[in-house]
């Protein structure tokens, strides 16, 4: 991206000596993150993630179910028994499953399979550092606030937690920062091609994550009324959300072609072999009441954890706003959906308030730190001060945000869902009372015990995807398993009998391998039993 | 040799050149025979070979042919991405402003020479003259030679009639076969005096300055510079979906694609009008191949493989947009019928064109040149096979979509044609007409069209390659919304200040 050419025909904006003979014009101002460096601090943010994930994974033996599913699938679309991209699963968005494929085919050589999530996630994460820095140019932040400002971000401990664990929020916050470039790039340099990178990285996102449904339409719309008006913005925006939209239509066409339902996805609960024709009820979260109101109150708090920022952010930029039009109030909104989602669903009782979901604002108060911090002022007052107090200020924020959010990650009454704290305690030196290792050496167990005995009864294995997805990741024998997705497997495990000679399932049979008969258990392992079918009955 | 025999065999000489110059000087580069010996024993032995494979290993063969033609659209389709993106990272449009193109002093100017070519256009001679009255340039500088069919009695009729402007010119073009545009354009510059050598089509309307900002754009550029494409826009934007389609796909072409093409190097197809080109490179490239009917494209390509270069002039001029289906499809056929010719001619010796070209280039003239008539005759092909599978899920192609090439092209399907209705909807959106936005979203019954004209391209082709399917000009309505047009240009109309609801 041409951030260096976009600092030199910027004109330098400060006040006039208008009497006094001036000495020579002091040299302008350095503005924006140059290559370089910008290509510096991405190696450098890629390392620290690899690394931390590398630690999280292998020395605290600390996982995420939802990431290593994700993980699972990307596997199982390339070594699977079938190999079929409906391995994908058809939970959650399929982006960032999709784009383990590539490392999971680069380290499966190895055995490494397993480490594609985090290694993807820290790719976006990297790739994400990169886009802030090339926006540093665009808004012509001073170079030194620009460098201070961005690695703030990108050190942040929360920042590098998401791009360490394998989840989706990496994924989705690359494109986005993408999309968050293009509105500016377009407002900056009225050329079709940055409408259509904003258009793109909404598109990206939401391949990503389902808050997207509301973030793309509330943004596009922004950026219509930016170049259009309030009136005439309306058919730009249309334009803008149309990728966004496309790729929401195609996933929905997808799920009803493959697995008979338009809104699959709502239905997880049934999907998992739980009953109901909806997602089951979450666990009740602390402080709230299935109301709007105690919902509303909790995502705040827990938005301010990660990002305090806001606090004083929201009101300076909503006034710019009033006087410059929207531009400085377009990361607020962008970041709203991520937490007015779980207003919604808590007020359903539909979710746990995980504490990530909230992470995400992070990236959106950086980029709005990044705006307000632009020399592109005019003149300095209440609201803008001299860029030097700005740069001061916005990285005092971020700090801040990066401090509350990494000792709320340590708490574990804020990280009940996730357990973050079995990470952030050790990292922060702190006594961990429920260390993960357990946990994840348990599970490795059991895989290597399962392995064992699948050596040494050859045959294909009917798999229930959701209770054997460790199974599923470590396997030495991927194209023995017989899942969901391939085209010969029947929901219940009776009717397997002469598809399969053994099934892998809980122990007692759940879900969807109903257990009917006529099989005979051979072997079973902490809640993991291997059933042979037996011919004789 | 008689007094009166000396004019006449001056014309027959004039008119021998015109019709048989290229031809006898490089036949190899006229396409007075679409293929080429060597060419057509290879197609005779490429069919032939494909029916071998089709009869022994029949779902083998269809596989190939499915994968073969997934790779074109995948790779067609991220070429017309890349040269979007291209003519936005290397801008490559020349602009004269009005106060630089008015600075040159008229002693200053080189000798301009203007050839309208124009068959059975009676109402639209009149519009032309007072168009051509508007051209800002010193007359006694300007050469304008109206080529008309001497036996096109109500056009020459009518062109007396209108009483032409003093530096108007009407030549009489004698009756001969080919009866083509270029023909008549290869006789009409005999005697020219234009160091510049400029086309418009009759119902086209110019920038009025467009004469002085391509003679100061061709002063400043080096000698290779050999032509200027001026960018063409329509009158009739709005008339109907038709009007409509073919202005964002004008606007595409001459504000995106071609400076893309022009960024990468590749050779210009030109369009037929507004050319501006030196009178010297024009000869040393062999003028118009009468026999081809797109003659614009073939010229473009023998300019660059001469080693002339083509820029985009940002200067309009407007003409009429084809309002009617049928006028359409005869008009669009005759272009994609042209493209597989010049196809063809210019690949009659494969190896001597990489060398002129080179591979970049070589390869991106057989995507735009050769792809884009052969993409649209797959289409129809392709839209039956996925109306069958939706319809019937016919096991036989489901076989011939296994694996990488089934993911590949529903990702081409899906994805890739988004893309290019997206880029639609981009010219649209820079146009800013909500009647433009809803044309784009109903473009793909445009390339049915598309498809239905390539067919009628490749039948013409084999049956008479060279027959000129007339464009019926003069249909358009009056009156209605004013023409879209970049900003630069005499035309230019504040985008926003015009709407229809």
């Amino acid at each position: 991206m041409a951030d260096t050419a976009l600092v030199t025909d910027l004109a330098v904006l400060e006040p006039l000596s208008s009497l006094e003979t001036s000495p020579a014009p002091a040299p302008a101002p350095m503005l924006g993150i140059t290559r370089r460096q910008a290509f510096w601090l991405t190696i450098a943010a890629l390392v620290v993630y690899v690394h931390v994930a590398l630690w999280i994974r292998y020395g605290l033996h600390y996982f995420i179910g939802d990431a290593i599913s994700r993980n699972y699938s990307a596997r199982m679309i390339v070594f699977g028994r079938r190999p079929t991209l409906t391995a994908m699963g058809f939970y959650w968005m399929p982006l960032p499953a999709l784009a383990q494929v590539p490392l999971v085919i680069l380290l499966e050589p190895f055995h490494a399979a397993a480490f594609a999530g985090p290694l993807s996630t820290a790719i976006f994460g990297a790739l994400t550092v990169r886009v802030l820095c090339a926006l540093t140019g665009l808004l012509a932040v001073p170079r030194r606030t620009a460098l201070l400002l961005v690695a703030l971000y990108a050190f942040n401990p929360v920042v590098i937690f998401n791009c360490a664990n394998g989840m989706s929020e990496s994924a989705s916050l690359f494109f986005l920062a993408v999309a968050m470039y293009g509105f500016f790039a377009w407002e900056r340099n009225d050329n079709m091609v940055f409408m259509a990178m904003l258009a793109f990285g909404l598109a990206g996102a939401m391949a990503c994550r389902y808050e997207i449904l509301v973030l793309a339409p509330a943004v596009a719309l922004l950026a219509g009324i930016r170049r259009r008006g309030l009136r005439r913005g309306l058919p730009t925006a249309v334009v803008i959300a149309l990728p966004a939209a496309f790729v929401m239509a195609v996933w929905m066409l997808a799920c009803k072609v493959i697995k008979g339902s338009w809104l699959i996805f709502l239905h997880g609960g049934v999907a998992a072999g739980q009953g109901g024709n909806g997602a089951t009820a979450a666990p009740p979260v602390p402080g709230v009441s299935g109301d709007l109101v105690t919902s509303l109150a909790y995502c705040i708090r827990t938005t301010l954890r990660f990002s305090p920022a806001l606090v004083p952010l929201v009101p300076v930029l909503l006034a710019l706003a009033l006087r410059r039009g929207v531009s400085p109030i377009v990361p607020v909104v962008a970041a709203a959906p991520f937490a007015l989602f779980q207003v919604y669903l808590l007020s359903k009782s539909q979710s746990q308030g995980d504490a990530r979901y909230f992470e995400s604002t992070v990236l959106f108060v950086a980029i709005a730190t990044l705006w307000w911090c632009s020399s592109r002022r005019e003149r300095s007052g209440p609201m803008t001060p001299a860029p030097f107090v700005r740069g001061s200020i916005g990285a005092t924020m971020l700090a801040v945000g990066a401090l509350t959010g990494t000792l709320s990650l340590a708490d574990p009454a804020v990280t009940a869902i996730v357990n973050e704290h079995q990470v952030f305690r050790p990292a922060l030196g702190l006594a961990e009372p429920d260390p993960a290792g357990a946990i994840y050496d348990h599970h490795l167990a059991v895989t290597k015990a399962v392995d064992a005995e699948l050596d040494a009864h050859p045959g294909d294995v009917l798999v229930d995807p959701g209770g054997s997805q460790f199974e599923l990741l470590h396997t030495r024998h991927p194209k023995r398993f017989v899942i969901d997705v391939d085209l010969d497997y029947l929901p219940d495990l009776g009717d397997n009998g002469s598809l399969v000679r053994y099934a892998l399932t809980a122990d007692p049979p759940a879900g969807s391998l109903g257990f009917v008969g006529g099989w005979k258990k051979v072997f079973s392992i902490a809640g993991t039993a291997l059933y042979e079918h037996d011919v004789t009955t | 040799m008689s007094n009166v025999e000396a004019p006449r065999v001056a014309v027959l000489d004039r008119l021998d050149e015109s019709t048989d110059g290229l031809r006898l000087r490089a036949p190899e580069l006229s396409a007075s025979t679409t293929l080429s010996h060597a060419q057509r024993i290879g197609s005779v032995l490429a069919v032939l070979a494909l029916v071998a494979c089709a009869v022994a290993q029949p779902k083998l063969t269809a596989l190939a042919l499915v994968a073969l033609a997934t790779i074109i659209y995948t790779v067609s389709i991220g070429y017309r991405a890349l040269l979007y993106w291209r003519s936005v990272t290397r801008p490559s449009v020349i602009r004269v402003s009005d106060t630089e193109a008015l600075a040159v002093p008229e002693a200053d100017l080189p000798i301009y020479t203007i050839l309208i070519p124009a068959f059975r256009e009676p109402d639209v001679v009149a519009p032309l003259f007072r168009a051509l009255e508007q051209i800002d340039y010193p007359r006694e500088k300007l050469e304008v030679r109206l080529l008309l069919e001497a036996d096109d009695v109500p056009t020459r009729a009518a062109a007396t009639a209108a009483a032409p402007p003093s530096f108007v010119e009407i030549v009489a073009v004698p009756p001969a076969d080919p009866r083509t545009k270029p023909k008549a354009l290869n006789y009409g510059i005999h005697g020219a005096r234009g160091d510049i050598i400029c086309i418009y089509d009759i119902e086209d309307e110019p920038d009025r300055l467009q004469l002085r900002r391509a003679a100061v754009a061709l002063a400043a550029q080096p000698i290779e510079i050999a032509c200027l494409q001026g960018q063409l826009a329509f009158r009739n934007t709005d008339q109907n979906v038709i009007t409509r389609w073919f202005t964002l796909e004008y606007h595409l072409w001459f504000t995106q694609y071609l400076p893309g093409l022009v960024a990468t190097g590749a050779p210009v197809p030109l369009g037929g009008t507004s050319n501006h080109f030196r009178r010297a490179a024009l000869a040393d490239a062999g003028a118009w191949d009468p026999y081809n009917v797109t003659e614009d494209a073939d010229l473009g390509l023998r300019l660059h493989r001469a080693g002339y270069r083509t820029l985009v002039l940002e200067s309009v001029t407007l003409e009429e947009a084809n309002t009617d289906f049928v006028n359409w499809v005869k008009q669009r056929s005759r272009w994609l019928k042209g493209y597989l010719q010049t196809w063809a001619v210019h690949m009659r010796h494969p190896k001597r064109l990489w060398d002129q070209l080179g591979p970049s280039a070589f390869v991106e003239f057989n995507m735009f040149v050769g792809g884009t008539p052969i993409l649209a005759l797959l289409n129809p092909i392709f839209w039956a096979m996925t109306l069958m599978w939706l319809v019937a899920r016919p096991a036989f192609v489901q076989a011939m979509f296994v694996g990488p090439i089934y993911y590949l092209s529903l990702l081409t399907w899906l994805g890739g044609n988004f893309v290019l209705m997206f880029l639609w909807f981009m010219a649209a959106e820079e146009l800013d007409r909500p009647r433009l936005r809803r044309a784009a979203a109903t473009v793909p019954v445009y390339w049915v069209m598309m498809s239905i004209a390539a067919v009628k391209a490749l039948v013409q082709l084999v049956v008479d390659p060279s027959y000129w399917e007339k464009t019926t000009h003069g249909l358009e309505q009056s009156g209605g919304s004013p023409p879209l047009v970049s900003e630069g240009s005499e035309h230019a109309v504040p985008t926003g200040t015009v709407g229809d609801g």
